[in-house]
């Protein structure tokens, strides 16, 4: 098995509150990975520092088999691209301009020179021709979740990691989404994602990390991790999922 | 907010007619004026003033492009967050020195000045290596006060009639311009400039949030201190050299942004043009309207730029809720 991303007894402490408590988990290349749990359950957390987005207090990060403390932020580009909760743009940017900014970490290497072909590609195949030259701050939520996931498939990074990317997503987003993680996923690359929608991560996950009160609950195989009695523990609640 | 310019390079025919009407307005400054039109007073009195309008017009609607860019807010501006009034207690510390009045030395302190008052007010507002806004927007507005009494006081009580003189300026006056002070003020703007032009595109990627646009593979610490960098060369030694004009460096960059879009490149090569243009025609205005008596062109600016943002303002908290 290669490893996409490794964290090796990485906590995170923040405020002296333990976000993390010391975890060790490998994320397969070639799968799609879902990280599921209650709210403030390190879920964040845990996809910040695979990121290198935030900084381990304890233990290491690996992306591939570079120390993600040590990469330079566009190196870090380069190997992993993160859709964040965070779908804010200041001023009226364009989806065409916005998407073209996954590109930033591969300017000035020969990979830019393919930029705009790239971008047209993305636009094209997540069906956004219709929003491209809107400005950012005119579309939905939705709409605009959909150009911020054009934009990191733009960066062609091999790990992508994904934050609550279906959460104001419709039944078309959702398709859309899917569709765009799995065939990201056979060409070779990687996926972490976040949601609440678990039904949906076991269909469409391979592995699945269950997260709970800053710890990892349980780690495996989708079908085999996401059960009733898993998921009851893990939300403090009884779970019954069809 | 839609673009009234929405395609790619419409800008360029923006830039192209602010070009035209600022080489008319140049020729109409010219020959306009409280003396007779000779060509002696065209040529050492009139013609550097128009220059120092220009490359000082240039560098405050450039800085508000650099500041509004890297601090994702509308409403920085350099005379809003006190690094022009830093820069004018830099200039009349060094006057009161005896360095003189706007040669080169006084625009290096000046330049000192406005690197201090910015490095106080982005400190004040760092968390976690984060500026934020709004505590950065305060904290300019209390360095700018302070600042500006410093200035007021030293400028009043100084036994030097030179430094005495410049009350005048204080309020953002082209006066005092000559040839010598055009010359000592171009070489800082286009610094500024040349650096602006470096940071452009990642200017634009800052719009994503400090986050976002690092997890985008942009050292967002270091493009913004560049940009930051730029703010202080193309504001520092204007000020040496025509004192504080405000609303230039807010409202230019706003309007221009509304015509052509957000992006960054575009929007500086047009700003700087229009600002150039701007503080050209206010100071045109300023010393031909109360004939044979003068205003200060910051009062022009202000009385303009105020109404035009207090428009703006409305705008935008109709059409968008307001901007925190």
């Amino acid at each position: 098995m290669t490893a996409a991303a490794r964290l090796i007894e990485a906590s995170l402490e923040t405020n002296r509150v333990m976000r993390l408590h010391p975890t060790t988990v490998t994320v397969r290349t070639g799968a799609v990975t879902a990280i599921v749990g209650a709210n403030g359950s390190g879920k964040s957390s845990l996809l910040g520092l695979l990121a290198g987005d935030l900084t381990a207090s304890h233990g290491r990060v690996l992306l591939g088999d570079q120390d993600v403390a040590r990469m330079r932020p566009r190196e870090r580009a380069r190997a992993r691209a993160l859709l964040s909760q965070d779908r804010h743009v200041s001023f009226g940017f364009t989806a065409e301009e916005v998407i073209s900014w996954g590109r930033s970490a591969w300017r000035g290497s020969p990979a830019s020179a393919d930029d705009r072909r790239i971008v047209d590609e993305v636009i094209e195949r997540q069906g956004l021709e219709e929003l491209r030259r809107r400005p950012v701050t005119m579309l939905s939520g939705g709409e605009r979740t959909r150009v911020h996931l054009a934009r990191v498939l733009a960066q062609q990074s091999s790990l992508l990691l994904l934050d609550e990317a279906d959460a104001d997503l419709d039944l078309v987003g959702r398709h859309v989404l899917d569709t765009a993680v799995q065939s990201h996923v056979s060409a070779g690359g990687s996926a972490v994602v976040i949601s609440h929608d678990i039904s949906r991560a076991r269909r469409t996950s391979d592995d699945a990390i269950v997260m709970s009160h800053g710890r990892v609950l349980a780690h495996g195989p989708a079908s085999q991790v996401l059960t009733n009695e898993q998921l009851s523990t893990a939300f403090g609640i009884p779970v019954d999922l069809a | 907010m839609t673009r009234v310019l929405p395609s790619r390079f419409g800008w360029l025919w923006l830039a192209g007619a602010i070009l035209l009407i600022l080489l008319a307005t140049i020729a109409l400054s010219l020959t306009q004026g409280a003396a007779e039109t000779t060509s002696e007073i065209v040529l050492s009195i009139r013609a550097p003033r128009i220059g120092m309008a220009l490359v000082v017009g240039a560098g405050l609607a450039a800085a508000g492009v650099l500041m509004q860019g890297s601090l994702r807010n509308p409403l920085a501006d350099p005379a809003l967050v006190g690094i022009s009034s830093g820069a004018a207690l830099g200039c009349v510390l060094a006057a009161v020195l005896g360095v003189g009045f706007g040669g080169l030395g006084s625009g290096l302190a000046a330049t000192t000045g406005a690197a201090t008052a910015m490095v106080i007010v982005v400190w004040a507002s760092l968390r976690d290596g984060r500026p934020e806004v709004v505590t950065l927007l305060l904290s300019g507005v209390a360095i700018a006060a302070f600042a500006g009494a410093l200035v007021s006081i030293i400028v009043n009580v100084s036994p030097d009639a030179g430094v005495r003189s410049l009350a005048f300026w204080t309020a953002g006056s082209l006066a005092l311009a000559n040839w010598s002070g055009v010359i000592a003020v171009v070489p800082f703007v286009l610094v500024g400039l040349i650096i602006a032009g470096t940071v452009a595109r990642s200017l634009d990627v800052l719009s994503l949030g400090d986050r976002d646009a690092t997890a985008a593979g942009i050292d967002v610490s270091r493009v913004r201190a560049w940009s930051l960098l730029a703010v202080v060369f193309l504001i520092g030694a204007g000020v040496a050299a025509v004192g504080v004009i405000a609303f230039l460096g807010l409202v230019i960059p706003h309007a221009v942004r509304l015509v052509i879009g957000p992006r960054t490149a575009p929007l500086l090569i047009v700003s700087t043009i229009l600002g150039a243009l701007v503080l050209l025609a206010a100071d045109t205005l300023a010393r031909t309207i109360a004939n044979p008596v003068e205003i200060p062109v910051g009062a022009v600016t202000a009385l303009v730029g105020a109404p035009v943002f207090f428009l703006l303002l409305r705008r935008t908290r109709a059409s968008q809720g307001g901007w925190a």
